[in-house]
């Protein structure tokens, strides 16, 4: 999608325009970020900066406003990885479960899960990742996969079947208890 | 045969279908709920702007700093002005001018030559003030004074 216009802040059809883009692609770009980081928050705080950073940006305008924000947001995520910061934030996925009525128990056991697989996602390759990410956090088809992928649709079912594979001789090495 | 091996667990290690769900239940608790609420403005930025524009008005406003500047400026001249004034009444004396000088002039001479005599300071014995005093014995006075 190439952004019409860029800079002036005040402009209600650029800020129509970023509240659509949004909606629209935060999801894809969180899940590419995620399949970098293996970081939920993190990702999504990618994401929030990429989008803050347009919304700043005064330059010239933006061609192809995707590249644009993957790009912004990959910077940060390593300029991230760089300093090191260790984030404080509640136990992953925590907040999901505010208004739920499961037990503490409950949570604790689903949180430990949460972190059991995600340690594991990290032993991937971040191709494995990435295809893994797009099926299931975006429910993408193999075609789609392929296009951003650059390959064919066969090679993205390979590459899924053989990341599940994987995942799952991770979790069993770490002893995951499955349901 | 294949297909199905793929499916089946083997010993601990789940099939693609345990996998399969998993996975799906775990992106659903792992995406962040912020992803489904719109895009929150960055309301910080705009008050900085408001308050850069502010600035900008305050600082464009041509309030007391140009006043004050120019009241100072114009008592520099004021006081520039003046003491050139009394720089010129000092020098006055001293300098001389050509219109001045003859309405000073006659005054130290005029005292001197009725002291001495007001004919020049050719010593003579005539009585040059109403007091009887002669050049000659005004003479003899200073000559004493000196000693």
């Amino acid at each position: 999608m190439t952004s019409p216009v860029s800079g002036n802040q005040n402009d209600p059809e650029r800020d129509q325009m970023i509240d659509t883009y949004y909606r629209e692609h935060s999801r894809e770009l969180w899940a590419l970020f995620y399949s970098m980081c293996s970081d939920a928050e993190r990702a999504y705080d990618a994401v929030q900066e990429a989008f803050l950073r347009y919304y700043d940006y005064h330059g010239e305008p933006v061609r192809d406003l995707r590249a644009w924000l993957l790009r912004v947001g990959q910077n940060w995520l390593r300029d991230v990885a760089r300093k090191k910061s260790n984030s404080c934030g509640l136990l992953p996925g925590m907040d999901d479960f505010a208004g739920h009525r499961e037990s503490a128990e409950d949570i604790l056991r689903l949180s430990e899960r949460q972190g059991q697989i995600r340690k594991a996602m990290q032993e991937l390759n971040e191709d494995d990742r990435k295809v893994l990410v797009m099926k299931y956090s975006m429910d993408w088809s193999a075609a789609q996969m392929a296009t951003v992928m650059d390959c064919s649709a066969a090679a993205i079912d390979m590459r899924l079947s053989r990341a599940r594979r994987r995942l799952a001789e991770i979790l069993t090495e770490q002893g995951f208890e499955y349901e | 045969m294949n297909d199905s091996s793929n499916k089946r667990s083997s010993g601990n290690i789940p099939s693609e279908e345990q996998m399969d769900g998993l996975l799906k239940d775990f992106f659903k608790l792992e995406t962040p709920s912020g992803l489904n609420r719109p895009f929150r403005r960055p309301v910080v930025s705009r008050q900085q702007d408001k308050a850069a524009s502010l600035v900008t008005l305050a600082t464009s406003e041509p309030t007391a700093t140009p006043r004050s500047h120019k009241m100072v400026v114009a008592s520099a001249i004021a006081v520039l002005a003046m003491s050139l004034i009394v720089a010129m009444k000092v020098q006055t004396p001293s300098s001389s001018g050509s219109s001045t000088a003859a309405n000073t002039q006659p005054t130290e001479p005029t005292e001197k030559l009725m002291l001495v005599s007001p004919k020049g300071d050719a010593p003579s014995t005539q009585v040059i003030g109403e007091d009887g005093v002669t050049l000659e014995e005004t003479d003899a006075i200073e000559v004493k004074s000196q000693k």
